[in-house]
C-alpha cells in the first residue's frame, strides 16, 4: 500500500546531519516519521466518511554552543529540511546558553518484536469502513435506544527514524489499530449521559471492536433511568476510564523528572517516601506489546525499558529523558516524547497500575456506601491535585450493593490524599489505549448533589 | 513547498479535474507557521518554529464525502490526492452510510481577506519579553518557587477554491501569550495563570495588560490561592466573570445547537422557537468580533468558502438557530452559518463555533453582588466539557464567598455543574462590562479549534463542585 523505502529517509537524514554540522552546528539531531493513516469516521448512527492521511515530516534539533533551536516541517523534500535546519540553526544562535544541552550517546538497543503487523500494508478503506460498521452495528443491535453520535475506527502504520550527530542511527515500523466509540442512549425525553470506549492494539486479531461497542451500550443503557441520590461522604470505585481520568495525568505530571526539576511537582522531595497506601504500585513499561506505546527506543534513540515508579505505595523513580538525566546526573529512563514537531519532551510510556487481589464482585460487596464512577468530566489540578467534576455514568452502592444509576452528582477531593486512602484494588485489569488498569475503590470522597 | 500555491494554480486544476462523477470538490491549500518560545523557572524549555503546509481535497461522489491530503503539490500528487479522496467515497456507496443529499446554497466568498499585517518580530526580543516575563512571576515572593510562560503565534494562509464558485485567499494571525506561577510553602503547592489568546498583531496582544503584570498578577494570584480552602459542595447562586461566561456560553448551549450534534440527538433538537433562558439573555456565535476587538475566533470565511455570518441563537431566551456546515444547512432548510472550520490541512471540516458570547446588559457587578446572601463569584475559566443531555460541567481558577452581599475570602477554584435549561432560565442579571475572555484555549473535537468567548458578569444558579 504504501512503498516507503526506508534507506532513502535514512540517507536523507544521514545528509541533514553532515549538512548541519558544516553549515555550524555542534550537534544535530533529526527525527523523521513516514506514516500512513485510513480512518472511518462515524457520526449520527452511520459511517460518514472516511480518509486517508500520509503525514510525514522531520523534526530538527540543533546545538551551538550549547544553546538549542528546532525546527520541523512536513515534507521530506531536501528543499524544505534546508529552510528548516536554517531556521533551527537562527534560532540557536539567538537562544539562552544551558550547559545541559547535550544529546544522547549511542546505547544498544533491543529491538521489540510484535508490535508490527505487516497485514497493515494490505488494508484498505473498504476493511476500515467494515469494522467501523461491525462496531456500530454492534452498538446498535444491543439496544435500540442506543444512539451512536460519533466513532472511529483506524489503521496506522507508521515508520520512524532517529539519527544524531554522536552515532545514533535507528529505525522502527509500528501498526496501530483503534477504535472508539462514542453517544447515548435516548428513550422518549430521557437522555443517558455520554458514555466513550475506545481500545487500540498494534495487531489486528487482538482489537475487539465488539467488546469495545458491547460495553459502551451497556454504560448507556445501563444509565438511561438514573435518579438523583443525597449528597454524602463515602467510597468511589473508579473504573478504567475514570482512572484515566482523574489519578493518571496528576500522577504522571508529578514523576516526570521535568516537572520535579523546576519545583512543579508535589513529589519533588519524596524519592523513597510514601506517596500512596501499600496496595498501590505503578508501572512505566514501553517494552508492553499488549498496549500501543511500545517502542524499542524513545523519541531521542534512547533504549526503552520497564521503570517501576511506584512500589506498594514508595516512590521509586522519576520518568526521564537525557536532558533532565544529565541536569540530575542521573540516566535517561528512556522517555523521551513527542512528535516530529517538537524537541523532545517527557511522558509515560505504557501506563500501569499493577493488580490486586480481590475480584470485582467482592470488591463491591465490602463498600458501605459509594458511588461506581465510569467516566468523570471535570477539572484536575496536577499541581496541587485538588480535583472537581461530575459523575458520569455512576451507580450508587449502599451495603455492598449495586442500588441504580445517579445523575447530576458531583465528586471533589484531593488526588494525593486519594492515593493514600486506596482501600481497594481489583484482580481484573482493563486495556485503555495506552494503560493497562484495574478497579480501584478510595474511601473518604465528597459527593455533592 | 515553501513558497506554497497560488489561487490561480488551484482554480485552474478544480476547473480542469471536477468531473462529472463528483457534485462537488474543494480544495483547500492550508500553510501554517507555528512559532513558539517557552521558559521555565530560568530556563530557555524550548524556542521551535513549526511549518505544516499542504492541501485537503475533500469531494462529494455518489452522495458520499471522501476527503485526502497531501503535503506534495505538485499537479500529479495534487490528482493522485483527488483520486484517493474520490476512493474514500466511493469505499461508502456500498455500505449502509448516510446519504448526503444536498449542499445549501450559500454566500460564497471570492477575494482576498486579510485579519492582520504580518510583520516579522525578531526572534530575540521574544525570547527576552518571554525570559523576563517569566522572571519577573518569580520576583514577585519568595514563594513563588516555580513559573512558566509562552508566547505562541499561529500564521496561516488558506486558499480555498469550490467546484460552485468560491475562490478565496485568507491571512491570518493569532498570537497568544500565558504566564503560569506556582506558589509553595510546605507540603503546599498551588498554581494560577494569566493570560490573553487573540486574533490580530503582536502589537495587539498586550494592549490592556503587559506582559510583566501578566505575570505579576499571576504570581499574586497563586500567593492568595496557597491558603485558600476547598469551597463547600453545594447547589447555589453564582456569579460568572466574563472568561466563564465565555465557558457557560460554549459548552452549556454552543455545543448542543453544533447541527451535527443536534442530528445525532442533543437536547436541543426539536426546541427551535422555545424558552430555553430567561428572557434577559441573548447568545451569539459570530465570526466577527463583536463589540470588543481582536477575539480570538474570528474568522470571515469558512473552511468550505462560506462567509460567517453572525447566528443568535438564543435571542431573548427563545432559541432561535443552529450552527451548520452547508451540508447540515440543508438538511435543516437553514442559510449556512460560516460555521464549517478545519484545524490543519490535512482535517476535514466540522461544524465548529468561533466568537460565542452572550450580550451584555444594564447591570453593574456591585449590584449584582449586593443582592446575593450566600453564593460565589468566580473568575478564570479552565476545563469545560458538555453532555448530550444537557448535562455540562466547566472549572473557576477562583472561588471568592459571598455573604450578606459581600465578596469575602477567596476560596480554590472548583468545578461547577448544571443541566443547561435550568442553569440558562436562573439567570437573573447581566451586567455592562463585556470581554472576551477564553481566547487562550483550543476546543476539541476530533480535532483542537481556536475559539473565543465572553460576556460580561452574569448570575445564576448552579452546582459547585467541593468538599
Amino acid at each position: 500500500m504504501m512503498d516507503i523505502d526506508i534507506d532513502t529517509i535514512l540517507n536523507t537524514a544521514e545528509s541533514t546531519l553532515r549538512e548541519g554540522l558544516r553549515m555550524g552546528a555542534d550537534e544535530v539531531e533529526v527525527y523523521a516519521i513516514r506514516a500512513r493513516d485510513v480512518t472511518a469516521f462515524v457520526e449520527n448512527n452511520s459511517v460518514k466518511h472516511v480518509k486517508i492521511h500520509e503525514p510525514r515530516g522531520v523534526g530538527l534539533r540543533v546545538l551551538y554552543r550549547k544553546r538549542m533551536g528546532f525546527a520541523s516541517v512536513n515534507t521530506l523534500d531536501n528543499g524544505s529540511i534546508g529552510y528548516a535546519l536554517d531556521t533551527a540553526l537562527k534560532i540557536a544562535k539567538v537562544s539562552v546558553y544551558d550547559r545541559y544541552n547535550t544529546l544522547p550517546d549511542p546505547r544498544h538497543v533491543d529491538t521489540l518484536e510484535g508490535i508490527y503487523d505487516d497485514i497493515i500494508e494490505s488494508f484498505s478503506v473498504d476493511d476500515a469502513v467494515r469494522y467501523a460498521n461491525d462496531m456500530l452495528n454492534t452498538a446498535r443491535g444491543y439496544d435500540s435506544r442506543v444512539t451512536v453520535d460519533s466513532g472511529v475506527f483506524s489503521a496506522s502504520m507508521l515508520i520512524h527514524v532517529i539519527c544524531n550527530s554522536r552515532g545514533i542511527s535507528l529505525h522502527e515500523r509500528m501498526s496501530i489499530f483503534s477504535c472508539s466509540i462514542m453517544g447515548m442512549a435516548r428513550e422518549g425525553n430521557s437522555v443517558s449521559n455520554f458514555d466513550v470506549q475506545s481500545t487500540a492494539t498494534h495487531r489486528l486479531k487482538d482489537i475487539d471492536v465488539h467488546r469495545t461497542a458491547s460495553r459502551f451500550a451497556e454504560n448507556v443503557v445501563g444509565t438511561l433511568d438514573s435518579k438523583a441520590c443525597e449528597g454524602f461522604k463515602g467510597s468511589m470505585v473508579l473504573a478504567p476510564n475514570a482512572t484515566l481520568d482523574i489519578i493518571k495525568e496528576p500522577l504522571v505530571f508529578s514523576v516526570n523528572a521535568h516537572n520535579v526539576q523546576r519545583n512543579a511537582s508535589r513529589f519533588s522531595k519524596m524519592l523513597g517516601r510514601e506517596v500512596g497506601s501499600s496496595d498501590l504500585t505503578v508501572i512505566d513499561d514501553a517494552r508492553l506489546i499488549e498496549c500501543i506505546n511500545a517502542s524499542s527506543f524513545d523519541r531521542e534513540g534512547v533504549p526503552t525499558r520497564r521503570n517501576v515508579v511506584i512500589d506498594k505505595g514508595t516512590l521509586k523513580q522519576f520518568l526521564h529523558n537525557s536532558y533532565t538525566a544529565n541536569r540530575s546526573n542521573a540516566e535517561s529512563t528512556g522517555n523521551a516524547s513527542g512528535s516530529v514537531n517538537t524537541p523532545p519532551l517527557i511522558d509515560a510510556t505504557n501506563f500501569i497500575i499493577s493488580p490486586g487481589s480481590i475480584c470485582y464482585e467482592d470488591m463491591i460487596k465490602e463498600v458501605k456506601r459509594g458511588i461506581i464512577i465510569n467516566r468523570f468530566s471535570g477539572n484536575v489540578n496536577p499541581v496541587d491535585g485538588n480535583f472537581s467534576g461530575v459523575v458520569k455514568g455512576g451507580y450508587l452502592i449502599e451495603r455492598g450493593e449495586v442500588k441504580h444509576p445517579v445523575r447530576e452528582v458531583m465528586v471533589a477531593g484531593n488526588v494525593f490524599d486519594a492515593l493514600k486512602s486506596i482501600s481497594m484494588v481489583s484482580k481484573e485489569q482493563v486495556s485503555v489505549m495506552d494503560s493497562l488498569l484495574p478497579y480501584i475503590v478510595v474511601d473518604g470522597v465528597s459527593f455533592t448533589v | 513547498m515553501i513558497d506554497g500555491v497560488s489561487l490561480e494554480y488551484l482554480k485552474g486544476f478544480v476547473d480542469k479535474y471536477n468531473s462529472s462523477s463528483s457534485r462537488y470538490t474543494e480544495v483547500r491549500y492550508h500553510k501554517r507557521i507555528l512559532n513558539e518560545v517557552r521558559f521555565t523557572k530560568g530556563k530557555q524549555e524550548r524556542v521551535r518554529s513549526i511549518l505544516k503546509a499542504g492541501v485537503g481535497i475533500r469531494v462529494l461522489s455518489n452522495s458520499h464525502w471522501g476527503f485526502s491530503s497531501t503535503s506534495t503539490l505538485d499537479e500529479e500528487s495534487l490528482y493522485s490526492t483527488l483520486r484517493n479522496a474520490k476512493k474514500a467515497s466511493d469505499a461508502l456507496s456500498y455500505s449502509s452510510a448516510r446519504k448526503v443529499e444536498g449542499l445549501a446554497d450559500a454566500r460564497l466568498a471570492v477575494g482576498r481577506f486579510e485579519n492582520c499585517s504580518i510583520k516579522s518580530i525578531d526572534v530575540r526580543d521574544i525570547i527576552e519579553m518571554v525570559r523576563d516575563a517569566e522572571k519577573e512571576a518569580r520576583r514577585v515572593d519568595i514563594r513563588i518557587k516555580s513559573a512558566s510562560s509562552f508566547y505562541r503565534e499561529i500564521i496561516d494562509r488558506k486558499i480555498i477554491v469550490t467546484s460552485d464558485g468560491a475562490a478565496v485567499e485568507l491571512v491570518d494571525s493569532k498570537p497568544e501569550f500565558v504566564v503560569t506561577a506556582i506558589a509553595s510553602q510546605g507540603n503546599r503547592k498551588v498554581s494560577a495563570t494569566e493570560g490573553i489568546g487573540i486574533t490580530g498583531n503582536y502589537d495587539d496582544l498586550f494592549k490592556e495588560m503587559s506582559a510583566y503584570d501578566m505575570a505579576r498578577s499571576a504570581a499574586e494570584k497563586a500567593l492568595k490561592l496557597l491558603d485558600a480552602r476547598i469551597p463547600k459542595g453545594e447547589r447555589t447562586t453564582v456569579i460568572l466573570d466574563p472568561a466563564m461566561v465565555g465557558l457557560l456560553a460554549h459548552e452549556a448551549i454552543g455545543h448542543l445547537v453544533e447541527a451535527d450534534f443536534v442530528l445525532s440527538g442533543s437536547i436541543a433538537k426539536d426546541m427551535l422557537n422555545s424558552v430555553v433562558a430567561s428572557d434577559i439573555v441573548t447568545l451569539v456565535d459570530s465570526g466577527s468580533s463583536d463589540i470588543a476587538g481582536n477575539a480570538a475566533g474570528t474568522i470571515p470565511v469558512d473552511d468550505e468558502g462560506v462567509f460567517t455570518r453572525r447566528v443568535k441563537i438564543i435571542e431573548s431566551g427563545v432559541l432561535k438557530e443552529y450552527l451548520h456546515s452547508r451540508e447540515s444547512a440543508y438538511i435543516f432548510n437553514a442559510e449556512p452559518t460560516g460555521n464549517a472550520r478545519a484545524f490543519e490541512y490535512d482535517d476535514e471540516p466540522l461544524i465548529r463555533m468561533r466568537n460565542t458570547y452572550i450580550e451584555p446588559r444594564d447591570y453593574t457587578l456591585d449590584e449584582m453582588v449586593k443582592e446575593v446572601k450566600h453564593g460565589y463569584l468566580l473568575k478564570g475559566a479552565r476545563n469545560g466539557q458538555a453532555d448530550a443531555n444537557g448535562e455540562f460541567m466547566f472549572g473557576a481558577q477562583e472561588a471568592y464567598l459571598i455573604e450578606g452581599g459581600e465578596v469575602r475570602e477567596l476560596l480554590k477554584g472548583v468545578s461547577i455543574s448544571g443541566i443547561t435549561m435550568d442553569v440558562l432560565k436562573s439567570i437573573d442579571a447581566i451586567s455592562r462590562d463585556f470581554k472576551y475572555d477564553i481566547g487562550t484555549g483550543y476546543c476539541g473535537k476530533y480535532q483542537p479549534m481556536k475559539v473565543d468567548g465572553g460576556g460580561a458578569y452574569l448570575r445564576c444558579i448552579a452546582t459547585v463542585g467541593g468538599v
